[in-house]
């Protein structure tokens, strides 16, 4: 029984404050998510709404058998499925410091995160939910209904896809 | 910590662009959430039996007509060959074809492809099998109840008997339409043929007798216990991939 049972269980119960817990303890993990996969904050805004909009509506069905926010996780990657037709330009002027006098640097953060954004999808997904979202392998296996091994070996192309696009040395 | 590694942390510190997250987003996201939960409560059906009476509606009677019309014919097969033992063996082939009678109500959402309609609305799909599951199991066990107890009450037949010669071949094919129900690959044409595939078999055991005899009573035993344990898991198996088609409900529900 972890943390958000009783929450949920309150929840459930029709508590309006435990529902403003819930949202306001997970909608920046779910947001930030979502701006990883659909580069524009009025999508992804959009997207992490509907997130919790989809988990609440069904929330009489839920049964908190893991961690709550993995399963927000599943219905977020759902949501942002929907709209990458929307999405499907990179602008890449949002990842470019500002301060663009330093020109070696731009260029790597820009072909860091291009190389992120070149990746497929399956790669990608694994690649975003391991270091931007922090989460343990057996997490994302269960989010993307994946085993272990493939959750592994799907980071070990990832990285490999990367050390093409960026160049040998670089990652070593 | 590896080069790989370090450069993310440093992009993700330093170079990431993320929004900042305002109270007013929260708040949004909490009050849209409210009102889904609201919406959902208020179209909640009042209680487990309205909303059975509802699924009642969309089953076609015709089914359950047909298995009541497979029972009469069984029990009238026993009433004539009530002293043979052999042909009564025989006549338990029936109970299969009773069960296949349930198939196109529970493959009627794979078949019409309405199972994307159904999980669009409030109730998911797991509650809609369940529902269908229970209404089929009532009504089965209400027209079995009949016909063992006017079995048993007409024909010479022991409830050991009727155990091993309807319970079984029921159970098992049960088992078989419930399974391929669960598989992606079949279809009720699957599920149709392995019941008559088990139906010779069984015809095979009960109308050779002595396969029949050197099956004794713990095997029995075994066979009636194993296939009920084997049927209360496929009934979970069941409703608990109802909803495999639906990555959001996949592992929680």
């Amino acid at each position: 029984m972890d943390e958000d049972f009783l929450l949920i269980q309150r929840m459930k119960w029709g508590d309006e404050a435990a529902m403003d817990a819930f949202v306001r303890k997970y909608y920046a993990d779910i947001l930030h998510y979502c701006c990883r996969h659909l580069y524009d904050s009025g999508e992804a805004e959009d997207a992490a709404q509907e997130t919790f909009e989809r988990f609440f509506r069904r929330l009489r069905d839920y049964r908190h058998y893991g961690k709550a926010k993995n399963y927000l996780y599943v219905i977020a990657r759902n949501a942002c499925k929907s709209r990458y037709g929307a999405a499907s330009t990179v602008p890449l002027d949002e990842s470019i410091p500002s301060d663009a006098d330093d020109l070696g640097r731009v260029d790597v953060k820009a072909d860091l995160f291009t190389a992120i954004r070149k990746l497929p999808e399956e790669l990608r997904e694994v690649l975003i939910l391991r270091y931007f979202q922090d989460l343990k392998l057996s997490e994302i296996a269960q989010i993307l209904q994946i085993g272990l091994p493939l959750v592994k070996y799907r980071l070990r192309r990832a990285k490999q896809c990367m050390r093409e696009q960026l160049g040998e040395e670089e990652y070593r | 910590m590896r080069e790989w590694e370090r450069r993310i942390r440093q992009y993700r510190e330093h170079e990431e662009r993320l929004p900042e997250v305002k109270e007013a987003q929260i708040a949004r996201a909490a009050a849209r959430a409210r009102r889904a939960f609201y919406a959902a409560e208020r179209a909640q059906p009042n209680g487990y039996l309205s909303f059975l009476l509802l699924q009642a509606r969309f089953v076609r009677r015709r089914w359950w007509a047909a298995q009541f019309a497979v029972l009469s014919a069984l029990w009238l097969g026993l009433y004539t060959v009530q002293d043979e033992d052999f042909l009564q063996r025989g006549s338990s082939v029936l109970i299969p074809a009773f069960v296949i009678l349930m198939v196109p109500e529970l493959w009627k959402n794979a078949r019409a492809q309405s199972a994307e309609i159904e999980s669009a609305s409030y109730f998911t799909l797991r509650q809609v099998y369940a529902a269908r599951l229970t209404l089929f199991a009532a009504v089965d066990l209400l027209l079995l109840s009949l016909f063992l107890g006017v079995t048993m009450a007409t024909v010479s037949l022991t409830l050991w008997d009727a155990l091993i010669q309807f319970a079984i071949p029921f159970q098992v094919t049960c088992c078989i339409c419930l399974r391929t129900l669960c598989c992606r690959r079949c279809s009720e044409y699957h599920c149709i043929i392995l019941s008559l595939i088990w139906s010779s078999v069984w015809m095979w055991i009960v109308m050779n007798e002595t396969i029949y005899a050197m099956i004794s009573t713990p095997i029995w035993l075994a066979l009636l216990t194993g296939s009920a344990a084997y049927l209360a898991y496929a009934v979970w198996k069941l409703l608990q991939s109802a909803n495999n088609s639906w990555e959001e409900d996949y592992l929680w529900n």
